[in-house]
């Protein structure tokens, strides 16, 4: 379908090129003095025009009108020096159409293929929020946010919240999150949501920003698992390994045995301690220490 | 689909271009009249093609197609429709399509109307802009290509800058492009002519409706550029001297004497060279002046973007086109034998005048706008050409161009008669005097008022100069007045577009002299219920709606009501929005006019105290100035529509297709001892290219500077990794703390330079908060500033500083390197420098330098 499309353009730009080159027979021409004496010719009538008003005294008249003559004159003088040789050779205009025949595609077809991403569809907004699962959420989200800035209330600005964080936009989840806890969801749950939303807005760094949500969370409820793992990730981050540990040990002694997140807090502990060369049983379990408020 | 082959036909129009360029030219040359005739399909085929693309680009952002670079970052779905379409041209590619796009117009337009056109000077003149076409087409492709997809697309795009979402952008861009590139006609004739070795009367005729349409086009583009700024930036004036300004007005002034020059040529065979030397100035200092914004060489509050690489790029078509072209110049112009002789007093030598001190005054503003690049370079130290500089220099030159506009016209041809002319013109002297008089007795004696009656004396004398040249002409008081109408009917449209083009000046005039001489501002904190005075009109502020909801802003909007006597004379509703897309501050300004004066209201920051900074400007003639513009584009129009524009072509007669070639053949042959007689006597018309070689040569060194800091700097600055200089400097605000070496250390710190008197700080200051935002520490310096001024404009636009100091007499400014206002450095936590933005920060420096750089000086 491109190539038709692009052979087409080609195709039709190029004949329009040839068409003056491979055309036969007689064409209508005129020499250049006959361009310049339709000018020339012009001014005398303005000048004759003008003289009639009597926008211009005879006098002046007279020497405008010589010098437009003086001109047609010298038109008709360069005319005649120069009636050299003509052409019109049927060669030269054939070796013309050839070179632009070949040279127009084979040039525009090189360079398309360096710059152009063939074959990539056009992805109009409208067709994928058809089809696109993530456009549909971000434009529902959209929406969303449209109504609580209108009637704004905590429930929503969680799920709104939940809906960026879905989507990867952090900066925009974060906000979300703390707008929820400004209009009243103070819960241990949501301050450590939004802890862990400004950790991914900050690539995994557990920034003083989102101790201070974890803080939060803490203060709401000392056992709220999340801010507990964020915090031994704070400390090992810290490279304080064996108090990053001894977070997360005290955070796997509470877990239930199901509980989703003991694999990968196991996982945690046995890494640190192999980088900080302790054994992990040696490290007595404690609760984060929270900052000063 | 749709994007492809907008890139497929924007390659293919490279090619065509090409061969348009080459094969008409050459056929030309020797006399091949079916090469010739390649040119009207290839100009046809070429508008085709561009029109094609142009067309997929807005194509792209009508349906937001996040797969397009350039939608991602000049769109957004929330935008509304008009400025997705508009949107197009925001952006640097977008508008370089653009620019193409009416360049293979006019190309266009050539090959339609150019039936009066010998065959060998329009095959020519098509060749010539298939060259200008090639260029830009291949700048676009190879540096700026709109079409650079990307996958996957993101959900949404950036959107785009809140200044550029204005109606201004639909209409100011198309015009000011139509008359920049209008001036590529001019140049392609000129060029045409060089080759061809021929220019006379009718090449002038010929070029001459060309020089208008691009005359038109551009005072109106320069004229809405002016007006949009007026009611968009918020600061109360309409021309500030900024370089993107003097980049329209230069090639305005130089066109303005083409158009002029072209009469001459035209009516009397001579000031031929001249003519041919304007038209390639013209339409180089079109180039150079998107040289100049867009390689970031100079800044500016106006230029959206900017990039030193294509710098390089723009420099090269400049040289290419302007160098060659001063080239043939210097080869053929010295062989242009000078037709009819005149007297200094005369039409023509009026016209000349108003040649020369039209090109002073070009060449000033090109002095002015580059002198800072040059005294730097000469080491003699950093300084800024301001408003001071062209106000004292342009208004002499400009001031016996208009005493002579008046007179002029009322010379006739070849000798005149200055005395009878200044006989006719006593009524008109009176009524200037009168005025003067009129202007002193209302406003008293001071040098204000002295200014502004001189100026409105020079307005009064060329308006009912203009008027009475033409009651002359129909003779209203010396014949009946039927006699005169009948008169009036047949005075060629070409000589009324003249009358009415200089009264519109004049109207101009008058505008800019009132704007001066009578301006009113006042700045305050008012809250809710208060009233205050400003000249004359009472204004109560009734309240704020902090709940006004656009489609893609939310914006507080304050209510004024202004009396005059008592009597309501208008609501009126400034507003501050803040945009979602890009998140970016804009205040929108209201504007109540009576076609007199302008009402002029800005709505400021709260104080926190329950207060509003509010900003009231009186404009007087303000509207007068933008209604004179759009009647001196009218008078063009007038003329343009003249019939003597449209000569038919010659009847054509029947002959064999090769005998078209004598039209052509001469010159090849008489071309060899013309350059030798020319390379000996015509050394003179050699100085404009050398003065240009030494000019390119100077900006490639500019250039290259510019390219080796990581932001389009001015200077490299030597200050990079070096500790920030000693200082200890006051307080701006009595209650906050001052600012001293050491406080810059233990964080990371911008320290922005800053002044109230500077225009790019206004646009920099919404881009502060993006700064702020990311937790950057933010200290601000006021430069050379007075603090009563700077605590104004913070209290206007809000103040995103941690702590402002003051550096009135501004040493501090140079021991930083400090070239001019605003520029910013970024300071480590041990307070060394490590990055310098030159101008304005942009919310791309902000996102994708000083960010990622503060947080990993940060670590």
């Amino acid at each position: 379908m491109y190539l038709v499309v692009f052979a087409a353009l080609t195709i039709l730009s190029v004949s329009a090129l040839l068409y003056p080159l491979l055309r036969r027979g007689p064409s209508a021409t005129v020499t250049r003095a006959d361009y310049d004496n339709a000018v020339y010719r012009s001014q005398l009538a303005e000048v004759v025009q003008e003289a009639e008003r009597g926008l211009m005294n005879q006098e002046q008249a007279d020497a405008a009108r010589t010098e437009i003559h003086r001109r047609m004159l010298s038109t008709a003088a360069v005319e005649k020096k120069g009636a050299t040789g003509t052409r019109g050779s049927r060669r030269a205009s054939l070796a013309a159409a050839i070179a632009i025949a070949l040279s127009v595609p084979t040039g525009a077809g090189l360079l398309y293929a360096a710059i152009g991403s063939p074959g990539m569809p056009d992805q109009p907004y409208a067709e994928r929020l058809k089809r696109d699962p993530n456009v549909m959420i971000a434009s529902a989200a959209r929406k969303l946010a449209a109504q609580l800035a209108n009637k704004p209330n905590a429930t929503g600005y969680l799920r709104l919240a939940e809906i960026y964080f879905y989507l990867h936009d952090y900066g925009r989840s974060a906000t979300a999150y703390q707008q929820a806890i400004d209009l009243g969801d103070k819960s241990a749950g949501t301050w450590s949501q939004l802890g862990e939303t400004i950790v991914m807005a900050n690539d995994g760094a557990v920034v003083p920003d989102a101790i201070n949500a974890f803080a939060h969370a803490l203060q709401v409820d000392a056992r709220e698992p999340r801010a507990r793992y964020y915090f031994g990730l704070a400390a090992a981050q810290a490279h304080e390994w064996r108090r990053a540990v001894a977070i997360w040990r005290d955070l796997e002694k509470d877990s239930a045995a199901n509980a989703p997140w003991l694999p990968i807090l196991r996982q945690h502990i046995a890494a640190y301690a192999k980088a900080g060369g302790f054994d992990p049983a040696s490290i007595t379990p404690e609760p984060p220490l929270l900052p000063n408020p | 689909m749709v994007v492809e082959t907008g890139l497929f036909a924007l390659i293919l129009a490279l090619f065509i271009a090409a061969i348009q360029a080459v094969v008409p030219l050459i056929g030309a040359s020797r006399g091949e009249a079916s090469w010739m005739n390649v040119d009207r399909p290839a100009a046809a085929v070429l508008f085709a093609l561009v029109t094609l693309s142009f067309g997929a680009l807005m194509w792209a952002h009508v349906t937001s197609d996040f797969s397009v670079l350039n939608v991602i970052q000049n769109s957004h779905t929330d935008k509304p429709l008009l400025y997705k379409i508009t949107g197009v041209w925001g952006s640097h590619e977008g508008s370089m399509m653009l620019w193409t796009f009416i360049l293979t117009l006019y190309g266009m337009a050539v090959a339609v109307f150019g039936s009066n056109l010998p065959p060998g000077l329009r095959a020519r003149v098509l060749s010539v802009q298939a060259m200008i076409a090639f260029g830009f087409i291949l700048f676009i492709l190879l540096t700026s290509n709109p079409f650079t997809r990307v996958y996957p697309p993101p959900l949404n795009g950036e959107g785009l800058n809140p200044l550029l979402q204005d109606p201004g952008l639909a209409f100011h861009p198309p015009f000011l492009y139509l008359g920049y590139v209008g001036f590529s006609m001019a140049f392609s004739f000129a060029i045409a002519a060089l080759i061809d070795g021929r220019v006379d009367a009718a090449w002038a005729r010929w070029v001459r409706p060309w020089t208008l349409v691009a005359w038109c086009a551009l005072t109106l583009g320069v004229a809405m550029g002016s007006w949009w700024s007026y009611y968009t930036l918020g600061w109360g004036g309409y021309w500030a001297w900024d370089p993107v300004e003097n980049a329209s007005l230069m090639p305005w002034l130089a066109g303005t004497a083409l158009l002029h020059s072209a009469i001459v040529a035209e009516k009397r065979d001579t000031l031929k060279a001249w003519t041919i030397f304007l038209a390639i100035i013209t339409f180089s200092l079109s180039l150079l002046g998107t040289f100049l914004v867009r390689s970031g060489v100079l800044t500016s509050v106006h230029s959206f973007a900017v990039d030193p690489q294509r710098g390089v790029f723009i420099l090269l078509l400049l040289t290419l086109f302007t160098g060659a072209s001063l080239f043939l110049f210097a080869l053929r112009a010295p062989a242009l034998k000078a037709g009819g002789l005149f007297a200094p007093i005369s039409r023509e030598g009026g016209l000349l005048f108003n040649n020369v001190l039209l090109s002073i005054a070009a060449a000033t503003i090109l002095l002015g706008t580059l002198y800072p690049l040059f005294v730097d370079a000469l080491g003699l130290g950093k300084i800024s050409v301001g408003p001071p500089y062209f106000n004292t220099v342009f208004v002499p030159l400009m001031a016996p161009m208009i005493l002579i506009m008046a007179i002029g016209p009322f010379l006739s041809w070849r000798r005149g008669d200055l005395e009878g002319a200044l006989a006719r013109l006593k009524l008109t002297f009176g009524v200037a005097v009168v005025t003067i008089t009129v202007t002193v007795l209302i406003a008293g004696i001071s040098s204000r008022a002295l200014w502004a009656s001189l100026g409105f004396g020079l307005a009064a004398w060329l308006f009912f100069g203009s008027l009475a040249e033409w009651s002359g002409r129909v003779g209203l008081f010396r014949r009946s007045f039927g006699d005169a109408m009948h008169r009036a009917r047949h005075v060629p449209r070409s000589v009324y577009g003249m009358t009415i083009a200089h009264m519109g000046l004049a109207i101009v005039l008058a505008g800019i002299t009132g704007s001066l001489a009578w301006k009113t501002e006042k700045l305050q904190v008012m809250r809710p219920g208060d009233s205050i005075m400003v000249a004359g009109y009472q204004i109560e502020f009734t309240g704020v709606d902090n709940d006004v909801k656009g489609p893609n802003y939310t914006a507080s909007r304050a209510t004024f009501i202004a009396r005059k006597d008592g009597r309501f004379v208008a609501k009126m509703q400034p507003e501050r929005r803040v945009y979602t897309n890009p998140p970016q501050d804009k205040s929108t300004v209201a504007i109540h006019t009576n076609f007199i004066d302008d009402l002029y209201a800005v709505f400021g920051e709260p104080d926190g105290k329950g207060g509003f900074v509010t900003h009231f400007f009186l404009n007087p003639l303000v509207p007068w100035i933008f209604f004179g513009a759009v009647v001196m584009v009218f008078g063009g129009m007038v003329s343009l529509s003249d019939r003597r524009h449209r000569i038919g072509a010659p009847i054509k007669k029947t002959r064999i297709a090769s005998s078209v070639a004598a039209a052509t053949a001469p010159t090849a042959g008489a071309a060899p001892s013309i350059e030798k007689k020319a390379l000996l006597r015509g050394w003179i018309y050699l100085l404009p290219l050398l003065a240009f070689i030494v000019l390119a040569g100077f900006f490639i060194h500019r250039l290259q500077l510019a390219s080796e800091g990581d932001t389009p700097n001015l200077i490299p600055s030597v200050m990079i990794n070096k500790p920030a200089p000693a200082f200890n400097l006051p307080p701006l605000l009595a209650d906050r703390p001052g600012l001293k070496t050491a406080d810059l250390k233990g964080k990371v710190t911008l320290v922005d330079f800053f002044a109230s008197w500077c225009v790019p700080c206004r646009a920099e200051h919404p881009v502060l908060r993006l700064v702020a935002q990311a937790g950057i520490r933010l200290v601000g310096i006021n430069y050379k500033d007075k603090p009563t001024d700077a605590k104004a404009w913070l209290a206007e636009l809000g103040d995103p500083y941690q702590a402002v100091a003051s550096d009135m007499h501004g040493q501090t400014g140079i021991n930083f390197g400090v070239y001019g206002v605003p520029e910013s450095y970024l300071v480590d936590k041990n307070g060394v420098i490590r990055f310098k933005q030159t101008g304005p920060l942009t919310p791309e420096v902000v996102r994708d330098k000083l960010i990622p750089l503060a947080e990993k000086l940060e670590r």
